[in-house]
C-alpha cells in the first residue's frame, strides 16, 4: 500500500480519441502522500496521456481524478495548483528566468516582495542563484531543466507531474539531473508522478512504478517487483534485459526445451507452451552441471559487463558477467559450455496467460 | 551546400542576376527617373520643361491642403490596418493552431479574397453598403432609421473596404509569423494557474507581438498606397495621398507634382519600415 494513504487516485480513467484503441483504458491507481511514482512504458502506452489528464490539459472520456478525495476531474487546469515539468521545459522565451519562476506567484496574486524571496528560495533549491536576469535561451539544457523544476515547484504544489524531464539532456547530466530530482522531492515530500520510457530512470527514482502497455496498467510495484518479478513478457521484456525461452511442458508439467528438463520453480499445464525469462546476469555457464548444454557463438566487451552470447538445440541466450569476474576470461566463440541457473530467477509465463 | 555555395560566388550572383536584372530595370530605374521628374518644372497648363527646381517639394510643404492629405491617409491606414489586426488576428490564430487535414482549404478560404479585383471587390460593397443597399435595406425594412445611413462615398466606407482588402494579408503575415508560439507554452502557463484570459495575455500576446509587428507594417504600406478601393468607395469625396497623385497625373496633367506626392510617400514608406524594424527588434527579445 501506498505510504500515508491515497493522496492521489485515478478512478477507471479513460481516454478515447475515437480512432483505433483508447489511449488510456480503464486506469485505477493511488498513489500515496509524498510518494513518486513513475508511469513507464513504450511510447503510445497511454503515459503521457494520463499525465496530462492529471494536469487537466486533456479531458478524459470517463473516470474520475481524486486528490484527497475531492473530485479535480472537471476543475481547469489553472485551478488544479499543480507544478509541471515539460519534455521541453516549455521557459517563457520572452521573460527572464526570474520571471519565468515567479509567473505561478503573480497568478496567485503573491505581494511582490514575498514572491520575490521565494524565487530566490526556488533557485537556490535548484542551485541556480545569480542567473535570474537571464533569458531561457542563454541557458544550457540543464540550467534550463533547473528553471523549469524551480518554476514549477515555486507554488508549492499539491502535485509535481514531470513529463520526461530528463530525456534532452546528455547521458551524464542526465544522471545528475536524476539524483537532483529524487532529492529534491524527497526534502519537500511533494507527491511527484513521473512518465518516462526510461526503465533506469524509473527504477533509480520511483518509489513505485506503474507499467503501462496499450493504455492499461501492466504492472504496478516497487522496482525491485517490476524488475525481478515481472507480472507479464511485456514486462519482463521492458524493464531491464531478459532471455525468452520457448519451452513445451511434457505430460508432468515439467517444462522441457528439447530434452533438457528446466529447473523452474512454476509448474505448467501439462503439454501447454511457455516462455520461460531469465535475466542475463543469472544465467550460469559451466563445463557441465548445468540444464542446458550449447556453445558460445560470441563474446561482446562493452566495458563494465561482457556479454556471452550462447546457442544450443533449441534455445539462443545472452548471459552477462561483471568484467570484474574472472570467470568469463578464456571464453570464446565455439566452446562448448553448459547453461544453468537458479530455479527462483526464472520466469514462467504460460502462452495460454500471456493471451498473446 | 552552405559549403559549396560559399565557394562559388560566380555562380551565385549568376543565378541572382535574373532578380536583380527585373528589380533594377523594373523598380529601381522608374523610381530614379520619377524622383528626377519630382525637381522638373512645369507650367501653369502642367506641360513639364527641362531644368531643376525644388517648387513642387516647397508647394507640398506650405500648403495646408498636403499636409492635411499625409495626415488623412495616415489615419485611414492607421484605422484600417488595425481593423485587419482585430479582425485577422483570431483567425490567424484558429488557423495556426488548427490540427486538422481541412487547414490547407481554410487557410485557402482566409486569402481567397485576393484572387477577386479589388474593383469587383469595390462595388461589391457599394451594393452592400449603398444607400439603397442591403444594411440600409435591412434596418429601414427592421424600422429601425428612416433615412439612410451614408456608409460610402465617405471616410467610414473606404475605411471599410481597405480593412477588408487587407485582411488576407494581415491573415497570411500573422500566420506566417506566429512561429514562435508553442502550444507547450500556453499549457505550461495554463499549469501555472493562469486562467485562459491571462494565458492570452502574458503569454499568448507577447510571443505573436513580431506577427503583430510584421502583419501591421506590410498592411499599413498597402493601405497607404492603396487608389482603387479610396477612389470607388470613397466616391471623390474622400482625399488621399495615392487619389490625389491620380488627380495631379491623370487629371490636372502635372506630372512632376505627383511625382514629388510620390516620393513623400516613399519617404513615408521609408519611415514606417525604419520604425517597424525597431520596433521588431524590441519585441522579438
Amino acid at each position: 500500500m501506498a505510504p500515508g494513504g491515497g493522496h492521489l487516485a485515478l478512478a477507471g480513467l479513460c481516454k478515447d480519441y475515437g480512432v483505433g484503441d483508447p489511449a488510456v483504458d480503464r486506469l485505477d491507481l493511488e498513489i500515496g502522500r509524498g510518494e513518486f511514482v513513475a508511469l513507464l512504458g513504450p511510447s503510445g502506452c497511454g503515459k503521457t496521456t494520463t499525465l496530462r489528464m492529471i494536469a487537466g490539459l486533456v479531458e478524459p472520456t470517463a473516470g474520475r481524478i481524486l486528490l484527497d478525495g475531492d473530485d479535480l476531474t472537471a476543475k481547469p487546469t489553472h485551478r488544479r495548483n499543480i507544478g509541471m515539468v515539460f519534455q521541453n521545459y516549455a521557459l517563457f522565451p520572452h521573460m527572464s528566468v526570474a520571471d519565468n519562476v515567479a509567473f505561478g506567484l503573480e497568478m496567485r496574486g503573491i505581494a511582490k516582495a514575498e514572491a520575490r524571496s521565494r524565487v530566490a528560495e526556488a533557485l537556490g533549491l535548484v542551485r541556480l542563484g545569480g542567473l535570474e536576469a537571464r533569458r531561457p535561451k542563454a541557458l544550457s539544457g540543464g540550467q534550463q531543466q533547473r528553471v523549469a523544476l524551480a518554476r514549477a515547484l515555486v507554488i508549492r504544489p499539491d502535485l509535481l507531474l514531470l513529463d520526461e524531464p530528463l530525456s534532452n539532456l546528455d547521458a551524464k547530466l542526465r544522471e545528475e539531473m536524476r539524483g537532483e530530482i529524487r532529492e529534491i522531492q524527497r526534502r519537500l515530500g511533494i507527491t511527484t508522478v513521473f512518465v518516462t520510457h526510461d526503465q533506469a530512470e524509473a527504477l533509480a527514482l520511483a518509489d513505485r512504478i506503474a507499467v503501462m502497455e496499450r493504455g492499461r496498467l501492466a504492472q504496478l510495484g516497487s522496482p525491485e517487483e517490476i524488475y525481478e518479478r515481472p507480472a507479464t513478457p511485456f514486462v519482463a521484456r521492458f524493464v531491464g534485459r531478459v532471455n525468452a525461452l520457448a519451452a513445451e511442458a511434457g505430460a508432468d508439467g515439467r517444462l522441457r526445451i528439447g530434452g533438457a528438463l528446466l529447473s523452474v520453480r512454476e509448474p505448467a499445464p501439462p503439454g501447454a507452451r511457455a516462455t520461460v525469462m531469465v535475466r542475463p546476469q543469472h544465467i550460469q555457464l559451466g563445463s557441465s552441471g548445468g540444464t542446458l548444454s550449447g556453445h558460445v557463438t560470441g563474446v561482446t566487451y562493452i566495458g563494465d559487463v561482457v556479454q556471452i552470447a550462447v546457442a544450443g538445440d533449441g534455445f539462443a541466450l545472452t548471459a552477462e558477467r561483471g568484467t570484474a569476474d574472472p570467470s568469463w576470461r578464456g571464453l570464446a566463440a565455439g566452446q562448448a559450455v553448459s547453461v544453468g541457473w537458479p530455479p527462483d530467477s526464472a520466469r514462467v509465463f504460460p502462452e495460454t496467460a500471456d493471451g498473446r | 551546400m552552405a559549403d559549396d555555395r560559399r565557394r562559388r560566388p560566380a555562380l551565385a550572383a549568376g543565378l541572382s542576376l535574373p532578380a536583380a536584372a527585373a528589380i533594377g530595370l523594373g523598380f529601381l530605374l522608374p523610381v530614379l527617373w520619377l524622383a528626377r521628374m519630382s525637381f522638373n518644372p512645369s507650367d501653369p497648363d502642367g506641360a513639364l520643361r527641362e531644368g531643376w527646381t525644388l517648387h513642387h517639394y516647397a508647394e507640398l510643404l506650405t500648403d495646408s491642403f498636403y499636409g492635411e492629405l499625409a495626415l488623412g491617409s495616415l489615419q485611414m491606414s492607421a484605422v484600417s490596418t488595425l481593423g485587419a489586426l482585430l479582425v485577422g488576428y483570431p483567425i490567424a490564430l484558429f488557423l495556426f493552431r488548427l490540427e486538422s487535414r481541412w487547414k490547407t482549404l481554410l487557410v485557402l478560404l482566409a486569402i481567397c479574397p485576393l484572387l477577386v479585383s479589388g474593383v469587383v471587390r469595390a462595388y461589391g460593397w457599394i451594393v452592400i453598403l449603398g444607400d439603397a443597399g442591403w444594411i440600409n435595406s435591412m434596418l429601414r425594412g427592421a424600422g429601425l432609421i428612416d433615412r439612410p445611413i451614408r456608409l460610402v462615398n465617405n471616410h467610414i466606407g473606404v475605411a471599410i473596404g481597405l480593412t477588408e482588402s487587407l485582411l488576407p494579408y494581415m491573415t497570411l503575415s500573422l500566420l506566417a509569423g506566429l512561429g514562435r508560439l508553442d502550444r507547450g507554452l500556453e499549457e505550461a502557463a495554463r499549469t501555472l494557474g493562469a486562467s485562459p484570459l491571462r494565458t492570452f495575455l502574458r503569454v499568448t500576446l507577447p510571443l505573436s507581438l513580431p506577427a503583430v509587428v510584421l502583419g501591421c507594417t506590410i498592411c499599413f504600406m498597402l493601405a497607404i498606397s492603396a487608389f482603387v478601393t479610396p477612389r470607388l468607395l470613397g466616391g471623390g469625396r474622400v482625399f488621399l495621398l495615392a487619389t490625389e497623385i491620380y488627380e495631379q497625373a491623370l487629371l490636372t496633367l502635372n506630372w512632376p507634382l505627383a511625382a514629388a506626392l510620390a516620393v513623400a510617400i516613399l519617404a513615408m514608406f521609408t519611415l514606417v519600415l525604419v520604425a517597424s524594424g525597431r520596433l521588431q527588434r524590441r519585441v522579438a527579445e
